[in-house]
């Protein structure tokens, strides 16, 4: 970033100093990180994608990105831990983190995540958001409101047919067709969480409604989702 | 711990200044609250100025030739005059009549279907839109990243020189704030300024009549979906608000339009397909009332003089005012012409 200098005034330039003076007197207490991180169980591409069999169809896939927001950590009946920010994962970005990190405290003990697969519909009826849900990230409809809570690209590559492609933008926030939807995991205690999504069951679902493309809020949207949320489950670290 | 520092002690040695021109917005007297949301964007000199900035750029398409202003010109409060359904990039014409751009800070939501839910992501449609602008969003932020007068702009707006998605939408949504039409011969004849003609008020008696319930005073719209009766364009076959909400009971409802600047803003309807207001009034006029969806007491019955009486009155709604103002106009065009109010 490249800040362009305009002159300040003396009163200014004090309050800087101030600034300054108290953040290296706070004495920052350590905090406990739990790293929630997504792997695909899928075999990689060198572009980032991914490529399964399902049945004798070869499918390639060049996106898979969704949202997740609200993490909770949960012992017993008891929630433990809450975050509440919402954080883009891309699967197929070869660069890019495929985790997201939380601070607290101190780390408790718990027995099972949730999250949310997907943006409430306060979220969506919010405006322009920052950060990762910032509409210029791709995970916004343009033609009409809303988030893509969801979204995988590919094709699928059969001894029958030539290529087609599939297209699944999954989202939608108002009733009846709410798209997000609770991911539930039993997990022990750790402090880095493997969290995988099981290309292969999703794609045999979503193949065996015979929908390649699904654009838009619906019943269809809502089913896809629920089969996504089936494709999270917990990967042996 | 220690970048920070170092950072700020950068930015003390460089010298800073932030302090951005608050804007006051003013509800007319008598308006209703305004829908946006004022504490999620406050409004500012900056912001509003790096929004009309925005609004007037060609950047925003794919080839750098069209802007927001190409559809929606200050001189037709902010319509697209001439053209029935939109004209877009390469000359692609869309599916739909570019409305006026005022008062939107009472909308509740946006597009004759109402399926833009906030101002601050309606930008997002032209700029996607692959007969409209036909850019990719994040394309548009990479260009202005790539632009100094630009960086400059953005530092003055959110002390960070950085173009992000989020900030451009909301300084674009905050110009078109800015907005506001309540300078017609009709507001000064509600504030005891003037008086109306004979046909004025006559004309005005018979749009409380057959037309107020649907076009509401003081916005001349319910902010509502309602039927008017108009037969399908077989070729577009445009079923409106049914289509975003996806129940059959809303087919062919469409959003009220503000009747305000309505001399400016022909071709009239969703899909344009009336040239004069004129068209407009004869269509009332032998419009069966049963297809309205909300039921007039009467039928619509204009003898040739009051369709006059009625136009008469629909020209009082023209705020001249509102189309002269060059705080709305395109910055590079007003600096030219050696005057700038904002
Ligand atoms: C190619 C022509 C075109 C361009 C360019 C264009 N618009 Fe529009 N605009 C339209 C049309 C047509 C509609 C109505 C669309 C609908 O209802 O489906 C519209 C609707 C709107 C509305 C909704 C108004 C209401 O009362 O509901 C707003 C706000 C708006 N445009 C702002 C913008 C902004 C900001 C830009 C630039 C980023 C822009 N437009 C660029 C044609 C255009
Ligand atoms: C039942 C509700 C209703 C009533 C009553 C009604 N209108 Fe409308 N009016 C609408 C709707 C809805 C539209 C937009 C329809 C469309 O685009 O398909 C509209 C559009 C218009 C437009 C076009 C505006 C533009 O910018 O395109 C004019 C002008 C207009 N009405 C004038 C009148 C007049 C004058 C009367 C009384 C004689 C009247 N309306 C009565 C609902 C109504």
């Amino acid at each position: 970033m490249v800040y362009q200098p305009y002159p300040t005034p003396p009163l200014i330039r004090l309050r800087f100093l101030f600034l300054i003076v108290w953040l290296s007197c706070t004495n920052k207490t350590t905090a406990s990180g739990i790293e929630i991180a997504f792997n695909c169980t899928a075999s990689r591409l060198e572009d980032g994608g991914y490529w399964t069999m399902v049945g004798t169809d070869t499918i390639f896939m060049n996106t898979l990105r969704f949202y997740t927001t609200d993490l909770k950590l949960v012992s017993g009946d008891k929630v433990v831990y809450t975050d509440s920010v919402a954080h883009l994962i891309d699967l197929t970005n070869p660069e890019g983190l495929h985790s997201f990190n939380v601070t607290m405290e101190k780390a408790p003990d718990f027995d099972a995540i949730s999250f949310e697969l997907g943006i409430d519909s306060t979220s969506n009826c919010s405006g322009a958001l920052a950060g990762d849900l910032d509409p210029m990230h791709g995970m916004y409809w343009s033609w009409q409101s809303g988030y893509i809570n969801l979204k995988a690209e590919g094709s699928v590559g059969s001894l029958k047919s030539y290529n087609t492609e599939i297209q699944y933008h999954i989202g939608g926030y108002l009733y009846p067709f709410l798209a997000a939807k609770k991911v539930e995991l039993q997990t022990k205690s750790s402090n880095r969480i493997r969290v995988c999504f099981d290309l292969n069951r999703f794609l045999k679902a979503t193949l065996s409604s015979g929908e390649n493309h699904i654009m838009s809020p619906g019943t269809k949207a809502v089913s896809l989702s629920q089969a996504a949320v089936n494709a999270f489950m917990i990967c042996q670290p | 711990m220690k970048r920070i520092a170092l950072f700020l002690i950068g930015l003390l040695v460089l010298g800073v200044s932030f302090r951005p021109e608050k804007i006051r917005f003013e509800i007319p007297d008598g308006w209703p609250r305004p829908t946006y949301d004022f504490s999620k964007n406050p409004l500012t000199e900056e912001k509003a100025a790096l929004g009309r900035m925005l609004f007037y750029d060609p950047l925003l398409s794919r080839n750098n030739t069209i802007s927001c202003a190409s559809c929606h010109s200050p001189f037709n409060a902010f319509a697209h005059s001439d053209h029935a359904l939109s004209h877009g990039i390469n000359d692609s014409i869309g599916s739909r009549n570019a409305p006026g751009l005022f008062n939107l800070a009472w909308q509740r939501s946006f597009m004759w279907d109402g399926a833009i839910n906030h101002l601050d992501v309606q930008a997002l449609a032209p700029i996607n839109h692959p007969r409209e602008m036909g850019e990719d969003f994040k394309n548009v932020i990479e260009k202005l990243n790539g632009q100094p007068s630009y960086r400059g702009m953005f530092y003055r707006a959110f002390h960070d020189s950085v173009a992000t998605g989020e900030r451009t939408l909301k300084s674009i949504s905050q110009f078109m704030i800015t907005l506001v039409s309540n300078q017609s011969r009709y507001d000064s004849a509600q504030r005891g300024q003037t008086t109306f003609t004979t046909q004025e008020s006559n004309g005005y008696s018979l749009f409380k009549a057959n037309c107020a319930n649907c076009h509401q005073e003081p916005l001349f719209t319910n902010r509502s979906f309602e039927r008017n009766g108009l037969s399908v364009d077989p070729q577009l076959n445009d079923q409106g608000r049914a289509k975003v909400s996806g129940d059959t009971s809303d087919s062919l409802r469409f959003k009220v339009p503000s009747l305000r600047n309505v001399e400016y803003t022909a071709p009239y309807m969703h899909d344009g397909r009336f040239k004069k207001l004129r068209d407009v009034i004869q269509y009332y006029g032998s419009a069966d009332p049963a297809s309205f969806s909300i039921q007039p007491t009467h039928a619509i019955v204009l003898t040739p003089n009051q369709k006059t009486d009625l136009l008469a009155f629909l020209l009082t709604l023209s705020d001249k005012k509102f189309l002269m103002d060059p705080s709305h106009w395109d910055p590079a065009m007003v600096a030219s012409r050696g005057g700038n109010r904002r």
